[in-house]
Parts: C-alpha cells; sequence; structure tokens
C-alpha cells in the first residue's frame, strides 16, 4: 500500500468517525491547502484596496507599525484555530468545532455569522478587484468609471468565479496554487520595480515609522485604530484552510500549517510591499486626495503606462482571491446545509455528481455576494454624500463577522478544558501544548478590541448591519433553528453501513442527493 | 525613537512566528496515533 493510499483511507477514516462520509473530492496537497488561505488572505488584496483608507487615517506609520502590530495578534488567533482544525478535522470548522465543544445552538449562531462575515469577505474581495478593474478598463475603453460600471464589473468577476468553482475542485486548487506563487511574484516585481525605477527615488527608512499624521479629523491614536481596518481585513479567511480539510490529504497536520503559515507567509511578504509603497510616496497629502491612493502612487512613481502594467498585475491578484474566497465560503454553507442548519438545505448541501463540488452553494454564494453589495449600491445611490465608502463597509462586515466566528470556537475550547471535557487525548498532532490556553486569553482579548475599533463611527454603517443580521438571526431561531437544526451531533448516529453505501454512490456518480441517510 | 519601537515590532512578531512553528513542529513529531482519542462532543 503506498503513502498516499494509506493517508487517504486513514483521513477518510479520521473523518467516518464523526458521522460524515467523504463526499468531497480529497485531492489537495499541503502546499495547495496552504495557498488557498495565502490567496484568500491576499496582500495584494486587502492591504492594496484599503491602503488609501490606513494612509488617511494613520499616515505612512500605518504601515510600519499597524501591519506588524495586528499580525502578530492574528497569529495568535491562527495558532488557536489550526490547533482545533487539527482536532477536529471537519469541513463545517468553526461551527462544528463550536457545536461540539458546547451544543448545537452555540454551533448554529457561529454558522450564521460566520456566513456573514464569509458574504463580507467574497463581497469585499470582488468588490475591491472591481474598483481596481473598472478604472483601468475605463481608461482602456473609454468611458466613464461610475458605482454603476463598477457594480457591473462586480457582477462579472463574481459570475467567472462561480463558473469556475463549479467546474472543479482540481482546476481551482490548481489556480490557488498558481495564486500563491503569482502573489509572491507579483509583490517582488512591486518591490524591485519601485525600488529601481521610481521617478521619485525612496524616502528614508525613518518615514515608514512616522506617526501623528492623519489626514482624518480624528485625533491621532483614535484615528490610528480606525486605519487598523486595513491590515485586520487583509488577515482575514484563513479558516479556508479548515473549510477545505475534507479535500486534504493528511489534514491533521496540513490544515493547521496552511492556517498558520498563510498568516505569517502574508506577513512577511506584505510589510516587504507596503514598505516599499510607502517609501515610494513623494506627496502623501495629493495620494490621500486621489480617488485611490495606491494607484496614485504607483502611477507616480513609476509613470502612467508602466503604473498601469503593475495595476492589471495586481488586480489579477485580486481576481484569484476573490476565486479562492468562493470555495471557502461555499464549502461552509456545504457543511452547513448538510447538518440542515440552513432553509433549503437539501439544495445546498447537494454534490454535483459530474464536478464533485457543492454546485448550488457555489451559486448561493455568488448570490449573496452580490446582494450585499447591491444594497450598498442602492444606499449609496439614494445618498451620494454619505461619509463612509462601500468597500469600508463591506470589509468592516466581514471583520466582525469572521472575528466573532473565529472566537466562539476558541471561548468554547477554554470552557470545555477548564471544565474537563477537552482533553489532552483530544488534541491533534499540530498543538500549542501548555501555552494554549494563554495564547487563547490573548486571542480573545485582540477579538474583542478590534470587534469594537470596527463598527464605531465612521463604521457605524457595518456595526449596523452586523446588528440587523443578528436581530434576523435571533427570529430564525425560533422560526428555523428549533425545528430543523440537528447540529453536527446528529451525524454521529449515522451507522458505518450508511456512509460507506454514500461513499460508494458517490464513488459509481450514482447520487448527488445530499449528505448520508441518518437513522431516526 | 519610532525606527527603533518599529523595528522591535517586527523582530518580536517575526520570533512569535518562529516560535508557533518549533513548538508545533515538536508537538507533530512527539504525537503519539495510540493515545489520541477523536473529540465527539459526547
Amino acid at each position: 500500500m503506498s503513502a498516499h493510499s494509506h493517508n487517504h483511507d486513514k483521513d477518510k477514516q479520521d473523518l467516518n468517525k464523526f458521522g460524515y462520509a467523504q463526499e468531497l473530492l480529497r485531492s489537495m496537497g499541503g502546499f495547495s491547502n496552504f495557498a488557498i488561505s495565502f490567496s484568500i488572505i491576499s496582500i495584494l488584496t486587502g492591504a492594496v484596496s484599503l491602503y488609501g483608507h490606513g494612509l488617511k487615517y494613520g499616515g505612512p506609520g500605518m504601515m510600519g507599525f499597524g501591519w506588524p502590530l495586528v499580525a502578530l495578534f492574528v497569529m495568535f488567533i491562527a495558532a488557536c484555530l489550526a490547533e482545533l482544525a487539527s482536532a477536529i478535522p471537519t469541513a463545517g470548522a468553526l461551527y462544528h468545532w463550536a457545536s461540539i465543544l458546547k451544543n448545537k445552538r452555540w454551533g448554529w449562531y457561529t454558522a450564521w455569522i460566520n456566513l456573514i462575515g464569509q458574504i463580507g469577505i467574497v463581497a469585499g474581495i470582488d468588490y475591491s478587484v472591481s474598483i481596481f478593474a473598472d478604472p483601468l478598463l475605463a481608461s482602456a475603453f473609454g468611458y466613464t468609471s461610475t458605482l454603476t460600471t463598477t457594480l457591473i464589473v462586480f457582477a462579472v468577476i463574481l459570475l467567472s468565479h462561480g463558473i469556475l468553482n463549479h467546474i472543479g475542485i482540481k482546476m481551482v486548487a490548481r489556480l490557488n496554487d498558481f495564486s500563491a506563487w503569482y502573489h509572491i511574484a507579483i509583490v517582488a516585481v512591486l518591490v524591485l520595480t519601485l525600488a529601481f525605477l521610481s521617478k521619485n527615488g525612496l524616502n528614508s527608512v525613518d518615514y515608514l515609522f512616522q506617526v501623528g499624521q492623519t489626514f482624518s479629523d480624528k485625533p491621532y491614536m483614535f484615528a490610528f485604530l480606525i486605519g487598523l481596518l486595513q491590515a485586520q481585513w487583509t488577515f482575514t479567511g484563513y479558516d479556508a484552510s479548515a473549510h477545505t480539510i475534507e479535500e486534504t490529504v493528511n489534514p491533521r497536520v496540513r490544515a493547521p500549517w496552511g492556517i498558520f503559515n498563510s498568516v505569517a507567509y502574508s506577513f512577511v511578504f506584505g510589510f516587504i510591499m507596503l514598505a516599499f509603497v510607502t517609501l515610494s510616496i513623494k506627496d502623501v497629502a495629493a495620494a490621500n486626495g486621489s480617488d485611490n491612493a495606491f494607484i496614485y502612487i504607483i502611477s507616480d512613481a513609476l509613470g502612467n503606462t508602466f503604473g498601469n502594467v503593475i495595476l492589471w498585475l495586481v488586480t489579477a491578484a485580486m481576481w484569484f482571491c476573490g476565486l479562492s474566497s468562493i470555495t471557502s465560503f461555499s464549502r461552509m454553507m456545504y457543511a452547513f446545509s448538510r447538518d440542515k442548519g440552513m432553509p433549503f438545505s437539501g439544495q445546498w448541501a447537494q454534490i454535483s455528481k459530474k464536478y464533485r463540488t457543492p454546485a448550488k452553494a457555489i451559486w448561493l454564494a455568488v448570490i449573496l455576494s452580490f446582494l450585499l453589495a447591491f444594497i450598498d449600491y442602492i444606499i449609496k445611490s439614494a445618498n451620494p454624500d454619505a461619509a463612509y465608502t462601500t468597500i469600508a463597509f463591506l470589509t468592516a462586515v466581514s471583520v466582525v463577522g469572521l472575528y466573532l466566528a473565529y472566537g466562539i470556537p476558541i471561548f468554547l475550547k477554554l470552557i470545555a478544558v477548564s471544565q474537563g471535557k477537552f482533553q489532552k487525548k483530544h488534541l491533534g498532532p499540530w498543538h500549542l501544548g501548555r501555552y494554549s490556553n494563554f495564547i487563547a486569553v490573548v486571542s480573545l482579548l485582540w477579538i474583542v478590541f478590534i470587534c469594537v475599533i470596527m463598527v464605531i463611527p465612521p463604521n457605524e454603517m457595518a456595526g449596523y448591519a452586523v446588528l440587523g443580521m443578528m436581530v434576523l438571526l435571533i427570529i430564525m431561531d425560533f422560526a428555523y433553528y428549533k425545528k430543523h437544526f440537528q447540529g453536527p451531533q446528529a451525524a454521529l448516529a449515522t451507522s458505518m453501513e450508511d456512509i460507506l453505501r454514500r461513499e460508494r454512490e458517490l464513488e459509481q456518480g450514482s447520487s448527488s442527493k445530499p449528505g448520508v441517510t441518518r437513522q431516526a | 525613537m519610532e525606527l527603533t519601537i518599529g523595528i522591535l515590532l517586527i523582530v518580536v512578531t517575526s520570533l512569535f512566528a518562529v516560535w508557533i512553528v518549533r513548538l508545533a513542529g515538536r508537538s507533530i513529531r512527539e504525537f503519539d496515533e495510540s493515545k489520541h482519542e477523536s473529540f465527539l462532543g459526547k
């Protein structure tokens, strides 16, 4: 028996213990698992599209101090999530962990909060692509970029991601692998061109750590905290390595590494990129006053033609990021629907017979993400003088949703450990040993802090959106949860015979029905 | 002064990453499958 087939059987048996059949195609290696999270974090999406936001509130010092500060605390959180992924390797991840660490109601809320964050992150990423692509297309084809044209470009980009994700995990995994290398290559190109070809030369290193300058009407320290959204949003979505865990070979080791390493490498490459972009600023006030500070700085430093080439390359990186984020989002919904957590769960848990992908969940992810941006488009059209930007709104929603969903299982694991429910024997191979609780406490403190920062003015709209969705959740709790949601614990009642039958059906391509048949 | 603090922050962040990698690497090497039990929440 080869090492690969041995691992595959062991991985399948591990999953079967949780009452689930191996429905998704398990073909992702360690690099692919890392690549999907690295691509969703995408330093060329978050750090770039919110560069203007960071610069406006924190000045150049936001890049020198804000980025490593946020990265440090995000690594605490990533380490906790990695430990949980190693212990409980299922695609439901956050919500599954919360369900079995406490109860199904905690799991249900975690899933929906995660879902809110996922809608925000997919919409935010693809909207980032469109706010870069639309002006570039406008200058190439001679039309004027408006909110409407940006929305149309956004819809087309979402559509392309939906189609590719539907077609198959193998192709998306290959594109994710390529995306990881592509990100590193583009950062290298950007850094080298700014280092050697910048028309204005580079500022001294001190400039990167210059604090006290803000272009907002807030006191500097407060403005600096608001500006942290730039780094904090960039460092989201690394739970993708856990959501694709049922598609990863040797998942209890590879997925945790995917989670942690994607954050660590993003910190390093992101910092190098931000440092060189910031050191290239010639006129910070003009950059801040422009429509897009990043585009302004690159064009100013490298000229319009070469600058445009670089910007197209960056935009392509953002497109890859959106592709990966739909994969992660759809897997989360597939897993949640498999446990009947959503209305019409039977639909979203279906696996395409031909492609072995959760096709309907993929298209639901596309539609929900479009709707969030579309609602904001209507609000902005009715009130063009609104103080917030669409991208800040979408990204703040995703930060709050995702980090609350990250925090709940971390908190519940602490409780379960203190009650002796979760013991050392339950830890997977990737764990933090005696430092686990300390790292979890620091993570939780940061999550509380950052969630408050993300919803105070000027981002109060994001707070209202999250609050509104929470009210909706409470209503759904009474209207749907009690009647339908079985929780992942229900899957434990599934007989091994049923699980193996389901796997045989999928091997033979004879069924696309959701999940396994459960005993009454 | 800001430059020194900034560099210190970057060093601390990098060292934390290295520490976690070493910690997790050791736990994987020392992992004993026979002592492991899946946490099913039962």
